[in-house]
């Protein structure tokens, strides 16, 4: 099944444990580069794309863009090199990914719709379709387009709960919140619409208890942070306040310093 | 061989060294140095001594193809496509043309596809590149590697590090300098790569004619290298010829680069010129010309054949260009199909010659004399003796003289129809012959032969070894073109079916299912074979009992579901195939299943996905605590 399964196991432990709030950042990092030094000494060379994608999936959760795109270029570098449209179409979403970290929207965009392309190709790509489209939301918004990146999100959380795949559901109903808090933050004026703000509330709670099912402890600090965004949308600074902190502390805890710093940085004139 | 030798055959590059006396000898000798193998190693141009017709009817084509050798000349690479029916005189137009090339010292390689040859995975390419490389049939793998890196090494240094690649596709790998494992796809869009970076660093220093001949035979692996071939011509001082039968196409013809020249049967004119130039024009043959013409339907090999057989029954007397009719023809007697006329010239053989011939059939279009003695089992003096009837009777011609004696058919309609002359048991007979003499010829290029093998065991009714073969043939295959991987697999798991019970026939067919599955969810195949061949091996796996099938084939197939998207429906499938894979109590296996914990992680078990791996650890621990003691 697989040419190097040690090395993937090493992966797949470190970023399971990852998830499950047991191991830091620096931890999980720590034994997914071993993963890797192990993978490029095995004679099948793209067993190291997996680790590659782990290790991207690291940074995302730190919000290191910088690390995330040297990662994503190596992937696709082996993915082109040595991996079939399997691996070409996650090496580049992971490409769009390490975008996203970094604000680089068209890029982003222009990297999930190539995977999305290679993923349609062929059927066995549908695993990566949704993981491609939520990256391709969270692109989408950044770039204004909240429309499109809803779009985007809903297809995504409705592809991944029909083949089962919680983990790709839980990240895209993360971006699919996302642009619907931004839609109703561009119509600021006005009162938040009962019927989005009822929406919003579903996504959460769906959001919410994939964490609780999987037990992915990891993703509740993204989830205090739209509950922050939601209630500055509402004007309930109290909450916005409290769910900002409690994002912030969780980062740190895992050792997402990126992340925490970002957070401590927009909660520093809210304390005053 | 003097003969051979001497200026002007082309066989050896001779310098001339000027006149000298010998004692003994009365008048001077003129002395050459004998510096190498000429330019002329393919002896089709023996076919013209053994009597070729007279080139005729085909000025307009030969121009088409003088125009694209010009504009090719000036950077612009091309195909033209040459379609026809069977012997309206394909072959012999790109034969004329490549000959007018290599006077021009332009490079020309050939690539030929042959009828029953479409499951032989890469068989033209291998040819083409062969020659390309300058590799000769009993060359050890050693050699062979020397003149792939030799020659590849002195066109562009830094592909040195793709030479394991070449030497893999070639079936001499070395030990001692692997190439990287990488997917199959991978590996093959690398390859093709190479071969465009060889094909265009070469076009920088001088035009070159790639011929590809009867593309309806064409295995889908050669006509992925094709297709590559025909992308990367833009830019390059590359012609590519390429010949076929309709009604074949191709996705590439309708690049702009590749135009088609549609071979029409000769005119008139050319009609007569043709038989003038066979016949002769003795007042006998009056109106004999008219009934060959109209028979023939202007196709040239039916007009040739026709005539050779009117000699061969004595009907014609003399010799060519000066016949005359010995006796009136009788309108009963006259065959109405070109085949009807290679029949009866078979059927007029001696019973050991149409032997032979048959035997050369079941070969193939080309083979060596070593070959067909071996598979004959005839010694030597009989075998010259043989082959010198069937050259005199213009059925076959010699190809080679060098490195060894290598025949050919003068046309496939010869090839095809001896060897559907023959009964079915004598043929399975003599295909298992050669199966068994290809292996004993050529121990070295047994990867390569091994789809060969395989196909002549299957007409030897020998399934089993068949099936055996073939594994090795689609492992081989996999490692340059996975298409063509998986049409082997599928053929490996009908020849399991076909192959009488027994443990191995069963193990056959478990293990090429798991791989029709492999390949399958890589390279898109339809749901219902993969879920088809999972059923199929499913049942073996039961029947054999064998736990490591059965953990295998479950493992395989649900790994399939999970990368399509459907995850969570095959979860359960996943956590029995790693039961199974611990009844079977193979720690390797175990570890190796690592598609259950994949799954499991995308589904959003966790901590059931962490347990999986348990046993991965502890096998990794033991196994670095011995490493250590």
């Amino acid at each position: 099944v697989s040419g190097s399964p040690y090395a993937d196991c090493m992966w797949f432990r470190a970023s399971i444990r990852l998830y499950l709030g047991e191991l830091t950042i620096q931890a999980a990092r720590a034994e997914t580069e071993r993963a890797l030094a192990m993978a490029l000494e095995h004679p099948d060379a793209v067993d190291a794309l997996g680790a590659y994608v782990a290790l991207i999936g690291i940074c995302s959760f730190e919000g290191d863009g910088e690390a995330a795109l040297e990662h994503a270029a190596r992937a696709v570098e082996l993915a082109e090199r040595a991996g079939g449209l399997w691996a070409q179409s996650k090496a580049h979403s992971e490409r769009g990914q390490a975008h996203v970290l970094r604000g680089e929207w068209n890029e982003a965009i222009a990297a999930e719709t190539r995977s999305l392309e290679l993923a349609r190709t062929f059927p066995a790509g549908m695993l990566w379709e949704p993981a491609a489209l939520a990256q391709l939301a969270n692109a989408y918004l950044g770039a204004g387009d909240a429309e499109r990146a809803r779009d985007a999100a809903e297809q995504a959380v409705a592809i991944s709960a029909k083949g089962g795949s919680r983990l790709i559901e839980l990240w895209a109903q993360v971006p699919l919140v996302s642009p619907l808090i931004g839609v109703q933050a561009t119509h600021a004026s006005a009162e938040l619409d009962p019927g989005a703000r009822a929406e919003i509330e579903r996504a959460l709670g769906r959001a919410e208890t994939l964490i609780q099912e999987l037990g992915a402890k990891s993703v509740e600090p993204f989830l205090h942070e739209l509950r922050a965004r939601l209630a500055q949308l509402t004007g309930d600074t109290p909450r916005y306040v409290r769910e900002l902190t409690e994002a912030q502390r969780q980062f740190a805890e895992m050792g997402a310093d990126p992340q925490a710093a970002r957070l401590s940085a927009e909660l520093a004139p809210a304390a005053t | 061989v003097v003969k051979i030798a001497l200026p002007g055959h082309g066989y050896f590059e001779l310098h001339d060294m000027g006149l000298f006396d010998v004692r003994g000898v009365g008048e001077r000798l003129r002395v050459y140095e004998l510096a190498g193998l000429g330019r002329l190693r393919t002896a089709i141009e023996l076919a013209r001594a053994h009597g070729f017709s007279r080139f005729v009817g085909r000025d307009r084509e030969t121009d088409v193809l003088e125009s694209a050798l010009a504009r090719v000349g000036e950077g612009s690479g091309e195909v033209v496509c040459v379609a026809g029916e069977a012997g309206i005189g394909k072959s012999r137009l790109l034969y004329e043309f490549a000959q007018r090339c290599r006077e021009d010292r332009i490079e020309v390689w050939e690539g030929h596809c042959r009828a029953r040859a479409q499951s032989l995975p890469l068989m033209p390419l291998l040819e083409l590149l062969r020659s390309y490389f300058g590799i000769g049939e009993r060359d050890t793998g050693r050699a062979v590697r020397e003149q792939i890196a030799g020659r590849v090494l002195l066109l562009d240094p830094s592909l040195h590090d793709e030479l394991p690649l070449l030497f893999d596709l070639l079936g001499v790998s070395d030990p001692g300098f692997p190439a990287v494992r990488i997917d199959p796809e991978a590996r093959q869009r690398r390859l093709f790569a190479v071969l465009n970076r060889i094909l265009a660093t070469r076009s920088q220093r001088s035009v070159a004619l790639f011929v590809f001949e009867d593309l309806q035979w064409i295995d889908p692996g050669s006509a992925a290298f094709l297709e590559n071939l025909v992308d990367a011509l833009p830019g390059t001082r590359t012609l590519v010829l390429a010949s076929f039968r309709p009604p074949y196409e191709a996705e590439w013809m309708r690049r702009s680069y590749c135009g088609r020249l549609a071979l029409a049967p000769l005119g008139l004119r050319s009609r007569r010129e043709l038989l003038r130039d066979l016949l002769g024009a003795d007042r006998s043959l009056d109106g004999l010309a008219k009934r060959i013409g109209e028979r023939a339907r202007g196709n040239p090999f039916f007009i040739e054949e026709f005539v050779r057989g009117l000699v061969d029954t004595r009907s014609l007397v003399g010799e060519r260009g000066a016949y005359r009719l010995a006796r009136p023809l009788e309108e009963k007697t006259v065959p109405s199909t070109v085949q009807a006329v290679i029949a009866a010239r078979i059927d007029r053989l001696g019973e050991r010659e149409k032997q032979l011939l048959q035997t050369a059939a079941v070969i193939g279009r080309e083979f060596t004399e070593r070959e067909l003695r071996s598979v004959a089992g005839i010694a030597e003096p009989e075998a010259h003796a043989l082959l010198r009837a069937l050259l005199g009777d213009e059925l076959i011609y010699e190809r080679a003289l060098v490195p060894e004696v290598q025949y050919a058919f003068v046309h496939q309609l010869i090839e095809e129809i001896a060897y559907h002359s023959q009964l079915h048991d004598r043929r399975a007979r003599m295909h298992a012959h050669v199966a068994a003499a290809l292996e004993e010829l050529y121990p070295e290029r047994l990867d390569e032969l091994a789809a060969r093998v395989s196909q002549h065991l299957e007409q030897a009714d020998e399934p089993l070894a068949a099936a055996r073969w073939g594994a090795r043939a689609a492992a081989w295959t996999g490692f340059a073109d996975p298409p063509g991987a998986l049409d082997q697999w599928r053929r490996v798991s009908e020849l399991s079916d076909a192959a009488p019970d027994s443990p191995e026939a069963v193990a056959i067919g478990i293990w090429s299912r798991i791989a029709i599955m492999n390949f399958g969810w890589r390279l898109g195949a339809e749901e219902q074979e993969i879920t088809r061949a999972f059923e199929q091996a499913r049942e073996l796996a039961e029947r054999s009992g064998d736990m490591r099938s059965r953990a295998m084939v479950l493992g395989m197939y649900a790994h399939t579901r999970v990368v399509a998207g459907d995850a969570a429906a095959y979860l359960d499938m996943h956590r029995e195939s790693i039961r199974l894979a611990d009844q079977a109590g193979d720690p390797a296996l175990r570890v190796a299943m690592v598609g259950t914990p994949f799954a499991l992680f995308m589904t959003g078990h966790l901590r059931e996905a962490l347990r999986t791996m348990e046993p991965a650890f502890a096998l990794w621990a033991e196994t670095q605590r011995s490493a250590r003691d």
